[in-house]
């Protein structure tokens, strides 16, 4: 019979320990988010090119607001893709 | 409209007020006895204030702070001083971004970007910063076009109205492939300032490194944020000595305190 031992990576040991999001503009006090930066806005839009949700990446709703006017800004500069394959 | 003098008893109270925080009404004792005392020209018509935009939050702030010391100006000199007050005096930030053809030799680029500086100069604008972000790969063709050089001026106005003039001016250039108006917040001319001096950069871990002595500073100045804080939260402290001549001013022109 299998102990407790055997089973324990069987499975993802991180699953059921939910880490606790948090908004990074709040944390570290970031007032303003600039558009120009693209390797920046980068970090919160998905391979193809889309905007993610504050579900995903745990901004307050403030911020998420800003950042999205920021890609969008830099999305009509060029700086981003409004759409794309394999953006990352 | 009434015409207005600007004084050097003006422009101190001027200076005095911008100095003041929002709310810190025991200085309006100060600034009182200030005019009182060594300069004549209190008696003047009127007097142009400029408010300092930082300082201020909502036009409602404003005019709870403006109206205890401006009543309290008038009673305590006893004198008939108008103010004329011009809240539009602080400068907008504005920061216009744009695309030029790469095709163009490279005098000619700078060129293109030179005469939006000369344009903004002429419209009596204060260029804070020109920056040449040099030639970038486009995300996307623009005019069949996969690369441009990117400038970003940024600049202060009294006012907004130029932008629609400078929009329509880059519009009908040829040479320009894409612009991209926008204004700043404090938050942003700061972050723009500190971007010049090099403290934000490609090196965030550096700049999370240097973060770090904070925490150690923080336990002495949080007292004296604390204390600063509620100054700014709460409704203007009234000091003591106006209390009557607010009361005073309430029974006479109530008016002037129906909040809109």
């Amino acid at each position: 019979m299998a102990t407790k031992d055997d089973i324990k990576f069987l499975s993802n040991p991180k699953i059921g320990q939910n880490k606790k999001k948090y908004c990074r503009f709040k944390k570290f006090g970031i007032k303003y988010i600039d558009y120009k930066d693209s390797e920046f806005l980068l970090q919160f839009i998905n391979e193809q090119g889309k905007i993610l949700p504050r579900r995903i990446t745990g901004n307050s709703l403030k911020y998420q607001r800003k950042i999205s006017t920021a890609i969008k800004r830099a999305r009509h500069l060029a700086l981003l893709p409004y759409v794309a394959d394999l953006l990352k | 409209m009434k015409s207005f003098s600007i004084v050097s008893g003006a422009s101190l109270l001027t200076s005095q007020m911008s100095k003041m925080s929002p709310f810190a009404g025991g200085k309006t004792h100060h600034l009182a006895s200030a005019a009182k005392q060594g300069h004549p020209s209190y008696e003047q018509s009127t007097f142009l204030l400029t408010i300092p935009h930082d300082h201020i939050r909502s036009i409602k702030e404003r005019k709870s702070y403006f109206y205890f010391s401006i009543q309290y100006l008038k009673l305590s000199l006893r004198a008939e001083i108008h103010f004329l007050i011009k809240y539009v005096e602080f400068m907008r930030s504005y920061e216009v971004t744009f695309i030029v053809d790469p095709v163009l030799s490279g005098d000619e680029i700078k060129s293109t970007a030179q005469t939006y500086v000369e344009h903004l100069k002429s419209e009596g604008c204060e260029i804070v910063h020109v920056e040449d972000m040099g030639l970038g790969q486009l995300a996307y063709p623009i005019n069949k076009r996969s690369s441009g050089v990117y400038f970003c001026i940024e600049f202060q106005c009294d006012s907004g109205s130029l932008i629609a003039r400078l929009e329509l001016a880059l519009r009908r250039d040829e040479r320009i492939m894409r612009f991209l108006t926008a204004s700043l917040d404090k938050f942003g001319v700061k972050f723009n300032a500190d971007k010049r001096a090099g403290l934000i950069g490609k090196s965030r871990k550096d700049r999370v490194k240097s973060d770090e002595p904070v925490p150690t500073v923080r336990p002495s100045s949080a007292p004296v944020e604390a204390v600063a804080a509620p100054k700014i939260a709460v409704a203007p402290e009234v000091p003591a000595a106006i209390v009557p001549i607010v009361q005073e001013i309430e029974a006479e022109m109530p008016e002037l305190f129906e909040e809109e």
